[in-house]
């Protein structure tokens, strides 16, 4: 079926199949010697307890991170996600979740602006071929503009929600939190749709070269608004969890997230020119950036250097991606 | 015309070679350029030509040879060094900054600077109209390039060259994109450059155009020095003799192929650049469109895809009008097309090899899953029915050998099983190996009832593998002619409008 390493007669590099999966997966493995490495610093570290709070924390994130890695992978890029996340949380807060119809409501809408906010993105993207920056960068004050308008500037919170609600974020099932079985449940449904169905096979293609996907008969208009609107729908999911979790938000707390959500995505080697990248390997992106957020704290480093140090990771990542993309331009 | 002087060359190219993984584009090639004399380079595409200039103005380096100007070896590792040594290029597509004056473009990255760097502008004008009039051409020098005509930015390429104390200067197709008066003109100028000793290295696709400007004509082919013809000796039969050469590659298709009933009909397509071009294709049919670079070849092919939008006109598949505004359309109704430039609008480079063949109709189950089984089933059954020469399924085609990625493209569009297949330069720039196995896969899908619409700047290729070929002129059918009866010179006659009307092979439909 596979042919590992037949007579190789072309020019490329000829490592076989293995090598290449080994290659294609390898920040697993710094994952993997990122959380033996911290096992053996902290005590505290490789318990249970600490586990889930790390993947708890990475879950908000992760969700977004698996929707931009659509979006990127595309061709794309949103900034907004962050404004469209805290409008998403404030929105789900102020529908006063505290019966099973208002859940519904809280979860719903929220989804429904997500879908929104993707479709305005992916049009003027896709269609009037708008620079996806500087669109979404729009957006994004168009978005904080008008969850400031609807909380008034004020706090926004929920006395005593319906359980189902509160469960959303702050539930378990056994001894995982339900935010991360979200999370996982989102990495899974993405990793299939990018990997195994058409539509993951055309947005690669779109993003690795429009013009001949387009000669390919593939729609790329159309694939791309898919992807914002995949991205907006994951930004406004992120949303509700946050909502559900914290359950008193202040208007303007979807700033930054953006940025750590771009940041996890790159690390985790999706190509910033698009075509390439792995929903899985965003995975890992989410959880090296949580970990390393981990254990900053545990080390009692200040958050001014922790936010050096990350910013530090995103342009090494962006830098890693460009000289791989040049050597093999 | 041959003064002593000229006899001198200022430039001399020896022992050149280059190779690049999977083709080898020049073996042991040589030119010489005198003082003052027009030396046109020829060769069918793929023969070497850009390749050899490519190395003279430093974009590419050589593997191994020598180039010595005035008697000195130089080592010309990139552009600004080619101009440095007083080697200047005009390229096919010229290299200007559309919204800089005519004068910024002349002297872009050489203005004239007084005290603490301040451009001198007013020194900078004067020196453009200087050199604007030594050429006797009357631009505006404080006119944004952007709003000249494509002859006039030539002139402003030629300005920016003369006014760097040229030596040699490189002219790739310069006539390619202009009108018949507009290419006089530039005749004119090109006296003139002569006149001041610059050596002009010439090339053009236009044989009577060579004939008219070269002093001397040299003639590459596959990538190797076939030979320098002098004045006297420049016929448009010998230089097509030469260009040609080895017949062998070549067996003429002469059996006859059974050929059906019409399948593509297009009816009075028009584009922006397309004036309405009719012709029907049938099945097991092997349609050749020729025509000199700018005729509208490709243009004609892409708006039957629905690449490019259509003005007007019909195009009927199998009796059947089809929409096509988008080449999903067109595939869907069962056509298939490889474009003219594979790695940039055909490939997926950083994708597999599997992917690159599948893409255009992926397998899905009932759950809308892609069936990877028969992904790579497909991709295995056509890397051994085409010999596409790849390590493994999952190789990125960048990897592959020209040959072999073309291959991958045309498995993309067997894979669909489609009536018509359209194949735009489909052997642009690979080797005469892979060429041959190319044509002939095209015989075979023709003999299975494929019908074939092929569009090549190369006419030996065209006579090989043709039934009819169709001859393009300014957008417009110039003639069609069957491919067993016609010569290379007629079609170049049809091409560049000695010969017009009709042709023996309307008499078909």
């Amino acid at each position: 079926m596979r042919q590992g390493t037949s007579s190789v007669r072309t020019g490329g590099p000829n490592q076989s199949w293995y090598a290449a999966i080994l290659q294609k997966y390898s920040i697993w493995v710094v994952l993997m010697l990122l959380v033996l490495g911290m096992g053996l610093l902290s005590d505290v570290f490789l318990t249970w307890g600490n586990i889930f709070n790390v993947l708890r924390q990475a879950s908000i994130i992760g969700i977004v991170a698996v929707g931009m890695t659509f979006v990127i992978i595309g061709g794309g890029f949103d900034l907004s996600v962050g404004a469209v996340l805290a409008f998403s949380a404030i929105m789900s807060i102020q529908m006063q979740p505290v019966t099973p119809g208002r859940t519904a409501l809280a979860v719903l809408l929220p989804l429904l602006v997500g879908v929104t906010t993707g479709t305005v993105n992916g049009f003027l993207v896709g269609f009037l071929r708008v620079n996806p920056f500087i669109t979404t960068l729009g957006t994004q004050f168009v978005a904080l503009g008008i969850t400031l308008l609807y909380t008034n500037g004020q706090h926004v919170w929920v006395w005593n929600p319906d359980p189902v609600y509160a469960a959303i974020g702050g539930g378990f099932l056994g001894p995982v939190p339900i935010p991360v079985l979200i999370f996982a449940g989102v990495a899974a449904l993405g990793h299939l749709v990018l990997s195994y169905t058409n539509f993951g096979q055309y947005l690669m293609a779109t993003g690795a070269n429009e013009g001949a996907a387009v000669l390919s008969g593939i729609r790329t208009l159309w694939i791309k608004v898919a992807s914002f609107i995949i991205v907006g729908t994951t930004a406004a999911l992120g949303g509700v969890v946050l909502g559900s979790r914290v359950k008193n938000l202040d208007p303007t707390a979807g700033i930054g997230y953006e940025f750590e959500i771009i940041t996890a995505v790159v690390l985790g080697g999706t190509s910033l020119s698009g075509g390439r990248g792995s929903v899985l390997n965003t995975v890992a992106g989410v959880l090296i950036l949580t970990l390393i957020a981990n254990a900053m704290t545990l080390l009692n480093i200040s958050h001014h250097y922790q936010l050096v140090i990350r910013g530090l990771i995103l342009v090494g990542s962006v830098a890693l991606d460009a000289s791989s993309r040049r050597r093999t331009a | 015309m041959t003064s002593p002087k000229q006899e001198i060359p200022v430039l001399v190219m020896e022992g050149i070679s280059k190779s690049f993984p999977g083709v080898q584009a020049l073996k042991n090639v040589r030119f010489d350029l005198r003082a003052g004399e027009v030396h046109a380079l020829l060769g069918e595409n793929g023969a070497g030509k850009s390749t050899l200039i490519k190395i003279l103005c430093g974009a590419y380096r050589k593997d191994s040879g020598h180039i010595r100007l005035e008697g000195r070896d130089l080592d010309v590792n990139n552009p600004a060094d080619a101009r440095r040594y007083g080697i200047g290029t005009i390229h096919q597509e010229l290299m200007l900054v559309p919204d800089l004056s005519v004068a910024e473009n002349i002297f872009l990255g050489r203005e004239p600077v007084r005290a603490r760097g301040r451009i001198d502008w007013k020194a900078m004008h004067q020196e453009a109209r200087r050199v604007l009039e030594e050429l006797c051409v009357s631009i505006d020098s404080y006119q944004p390039v952007r709003t000249l005509s494509v002859a006039q930015k030539q002139l402003v390429e030629i300005a920016k060259a003369l006014s760097q104390n040229l030596r040699v200067l490189v002219m790739d197709e310069p006539t390619s994109a202009l009108t018949e008066q507009e290419t006089a003109h530039l005749m004119d100028r090109i006296m003139l450059l002569k006149k001041k000793g610059i050596g002009i290295l010439y090339i053009s696709h236009r044989l009577e155009e060579i004939m008219s400007v070269a002093d001397r004509a040299t003639i590459l082919r596959d990538g190797e020095y076939i030979g320098t013809l002098e004045k006297g000796e420049i016929s448009s039969n010998r230089i097509i003799e030469m260009m040609v050469g080895r017949q062998d590659v070549y067996h003429r298709w002469s059996g006859q192929r059974k050929i059906g009933e019409p399948v593509l009909e297009v009816q009075h397509l028009t584009t922006p650049i397309v004036k309405d071009v009719s012709f029907t294709l049938h099945k097991g049919e092997i349609l050749g469109i020729a025509g000199l670079m700018g005729s509208g070849r490709t243009e004609t092919v892409r708006a039957v895809f629905g690449i490019d939008p259509r003005l007007s006109g019909r195009i009927v598949l199998q009796g059947r009008e089809i929409s096509v505004k988008h080449p999903q359309k067109a595939i869907s109704a069962g056509m298939g097309f490889a474009p003219e430039d594979r790695k940039d609008q055909a490939l997926f480079l950083g994708m597999s090899v599997r992917t690159n063949v599948n893409i255009a109709r992926l397998f899905l189950n009932r759950w809308g899953l892609r069936r990877l089984t028969e992904e790579r089933q497909v991709a295995q059954s056509y890397i051994q029915s085409l010999d596409i020469r790849t390590p493994h399924l999952e190789q990125e085609t960048l990897f592959l050998s020209g040959g072999n990625q073309q291959k991958v493209v045309i498995a993309r569009w067997l894979s669909t099983n489609p009536q018509v297949l359209i194949l735009d330069e489909p052997t642009r720039g690979i080797d005469v190996s892979a060429k041959g196995e190319i044509h002939e896969l095209m015989a075979q899908l023709a003999a299975k009832g494929m019908a074939i619409l092929i569009v090549s700047s190369e006419l030996p290729e065209l006579l090989t593998v043709c039934d009819r070929i169709l001859v393009m002129r300014e957008g417009q059918v110039a003639g069609t002619l069957m491919a067993c009866s016609t010569t290379q010179a007629e079609i170049i006659a049809y091409a560049t409008g000695q010969l017009t009307g009709g042709g023996a092979g309307e008499t078909r439909d």
